[in-house]
């Protein structure tokens, strides 16, 4: 075997997988058109590589396992598009939860008409000459609240506290301060902010206070509302205090109440 | 790369299940038996079709669902047992005789399966996968994760290998008899 040969054999099975450049193709061809021994080996390669392939052939139900394979690929789509979908659930409870949490921190539009309400139910029903009862506030009043008299004060100006007390009204529990001067009647509630959005501008914003105020007029009365972290503070009144700065300085006690709490 | 669920899905079946037949072949004769080679088809197929997103359409489906299946199948093996450590030939003195093995006269369906089955396995994986199913070089490198040379060195030995082994095997008057080759007489090769 010469040298011819010996690089013959080192490429005939390239040459049988078609793995030749064209050139080494016409080479080999010429080669064992030639000698006769590596003509003879390329036939038994050849030989060698059909045993194989028929040695090797296992028979096999390609169509059934192709069904058994469709039918896992569709059972694996399946579970993959309840989990997407359940994924959108979740995606959605979290986000309507998270929706609920920051309303939480606003004031619904339904509390303007239960505050409104409930100061007609509440406030308006005390007498004239009520003077307000320490021992009686401290009875009704509940925790967290029952120190709310004492920050936001007993008078400011003409206005007096004549009553404290916890109000429940349409599943709410709200802090309640009866306030009178002026020949109106005020309510101050306070309660822990749970629903609910503010209307997307406020009114105002609460003097030597970075928060908003939202006003509104419910049932003829003026509504003032401030929400903060976990409260929210509302004030009834039936017209605009003398000085009006008045209210501000009532509201922005209640404030520095639950600025308390939230410490 | 396929917008919708159900593209994602057609585009899958039209590219990748054409290639069971041969697949299950390979996958049959790896594991030795037909129910064994069903079950790893279909655990390469399910493989296949959670990182589908990742195939490039136009490019080598076939070579890429090898490539799955020779991936799925080591990996079950690990899962099994710890499988002896290919040791492979000693490239500068053996390849050069396994090259020149010449092949026996007498060739039998029963030889030639015996001596493929003496192979070690990642030999027979690519005589397999090049010699019987006809994937070219490149699509060998790209099924086998290695690089185009390591392939074609890997085949110049198996061959080389199965044909000393038929060698052996033959009757006294075959080639390779007559030639006295048996580098197996002084090294054996575990798989």
């Amino acid at each position: 075997m010469n040298r011819d040969c010996q690089h013959v054999r080192e490429v005939m099975d390239s040459y049988l997988s078609e793995e030749l450049s064209v050139e080494t193709n016409h080479g080999v061809l010429r080669h064992v058109a030639e000698c006769r021994d590596c003509a003879a080996e390329l036939k038994r390669r050849q030989r060698l590589r059909t045993l194989l392939s028929e040695t090797l052939d296992v028979a096999v139900d390609a169509d059934r396992v192709r069904a058994r394979i469709t039918h896992a690929v569709d059972r694996e789509q399946r579970s993959w598009v309840r989990v997407a979908r359940l994924g959108v659930v979740a995606a959605t409870l979290v986000i309507a939860v998270a929706v609920a949490y920051l309303a939480g921190r606003r004031v619904d539009a339904a509390a303007y008409d239960d505050s409104a309400a409930d100061h007609i139910a509440c406030a308006l029903a005390y007498p004239e000459g009520t003077a307000y009862d320490p021992n009686r506030a401290a009875q009704n009043l509940v925790p967290p609240f029952e120190q709310i008299v004492d920050v936001v004060g007993l008078s400011h100006g003409v206005y007096h506290v004549i009553d404290a007390h916890m109000c429940p009204f349409k599943g709410r529990n709200y802090a309640h301060l009866v306030i009178r001067g002026e020949g109106q009647t005020l309510s101050l509630f306070a309660e822990r902010a749970g629903r609910g959005a503010l209307p997307a501008t406020p009114t105002t914003v609460l003097a030597g206070d970075a928060l908003d105020v939202h006003a509104t007029a419910r049932l003829g009365y003026w509504i003032s509302a401030v929400a903060m972290r976990d409260y929210r503070v509302f004030l009834v009144s039936e017209r605009p205090t003398n000085p009006p700065d008045l209210a501000q300085d009532i509201l922005r006690s209640a404030v520095r109440f639950v600025h308390g709490l939230e410490k | 790369m396929f917008g919708l669920p159900h593209q994602r899905r057609e585009e899958f079946d039209r590219a990748a299940l054409v290639h069971v037949p041969e697949l299950l072949r390979v996958a049959s004769r790896l594991c030795g038996s037909a129910d064994a080679g069903e079950d790893l088809l279909q655990e390469t197929y399910l493989q296949a079709w959670r990182s589908f997103h990742r195939f490039e359409a136009g490019t080598n489906c076939r070579a890429w669902l090898y490539k799955i299946l020779l991936f799925t199948y080591s990996a079950q093996n690990r899962k099994r047992a710890r499988q002896p450590i290919l040791v492979d030939l000693d490239a500068a003195g053996e390849t050069a005789l396994l090259v020149d093995a010449p092949t026996p006269d007498t060739l039998t369906a029963e030889a030639v399966k015996a001596a493929f089955d003496r192979l070690p396995e990642n030999f027979r994986t690519v005589v397999l996968l090049v010699d019987v199913e006809g994937l070219t070089y490149r699509e060998a490198a790209e099924a086998l994760n290695v690089p185009l040379g390591t392939v074609m060195s890997r085949l110049s030995r198996a061959r080389g290998l199965l044909r000393v082994e038929l060698a052996r095997h033959a009757p006294e008057s075959s080639t390779a008899a007559r030639c006295g080759m048996d580098p197996f007489a002084q090294r054996r090769v575990r798989s």
